[in-house]
């Protein structure tokens, strides 16, 4: 395996994980009711734009300007996990929302973030010749990725619209918004 | 917050139908309308209700 394949292979995981990230975020969305507060969703938005430079590299070929959308991603991304961790730095604050494996998701995902910067640093170091074009490999299952974080993404959407609306999200959400606007409206008929 | 999302899924769908350079631009975009409204959820000073 060439390193360019072997590049290639490594933003196709990248995007695949990404994919997986988010889609765990949702499931904790539903299943368990919670609904993300606005830095919860900047985070977001920071792991899709990270995506974003993951899935042009896969579309178009390898570029280093690609892996500078990744990281300029990845960059905002770990400033909004900053600022949601000083927000709750204080001694005795409980933090928000539930722990995992004892720290917050918003620790999680400036770690997320960090590693993302890292990783992109060695697949820069990867290669030495940056070829535009054609991308080396094209499979079904980079298909399958690509098309799952384009469904992901349309999901965050929608899910945002209907907690927030077309107004600033809530502080500290305990309901949808337009879901409970709907609601309202079905049961006045 | 809503507008971060859209612009992200613009920017997959301009990917995917293979527009290159539209597709970096407003990836670009998106990241500073992301970093735009994460400043202003620190400083509430920007004119914006997104």
């Amino acid at each position: 395996m060439n390193l360019q394949r072997l590049a290639f292979s490594l933003n196709s995981l990248a995007l695949a994980l990404i994919t997986a990230v988010l889609g765990g975020a949702f499931v904790e969305q539903i299943v368990f009711g919670e609904l993300p507060c606005p830095l919860c969703l900047l985070q977001r938005a920071g792991l899709i734009a990270v995506g974003l430079g993951f899935l042009l590299n896969l579309r178009f070929g390898i570029q280093p300007l690609h892996y500078g959308v990744t990281l300029l991603g990845a960059l905002v991304g770990a400033a909004a996990s900053v600022r949601q961790i000083l927000l709750h730095i204080a001694p005795g604050d409980p933090g928000y929302s539930k722990t995992f494996f004892g720290y917050h998701l918003y620790t999680w995902s400036f770690v997320t973030f960090v590693c993302i910067i890292a990783g992109v640093a060695v697949l820069l170091c990867l290669s030495n010749k940056y070829q535009s074009g054609r991308p080396v490999v094209s499979g079904k299952v980079t298909g399958f990725v690509m098309l799952s974080f384009l469904v992901i993404v349309l999901g965050n959407l929608v899910s945002t619209l209907l907690e927030c609306g077309l107004t600033q999200c809530a502080d500290d959400p305990v309901r949808y918004l337009w879901l409970d606007s709907l609601s309202r409206t079905f049961k006045a008929h | 917050m809503y507008i971060v999302f859209l612009l992200a899924f613009i920017s997959c769908l301009l990917i995917l139908s293979g527009r290159d350079r539209i597709g970096v631009t407003t990836s670009l975009i998106t990241i500073a309308v992301l970093a735009g409204v994460l400043v202003h959820h620190m400083t509430d000073k920007l004119p914006i209700s997104l």
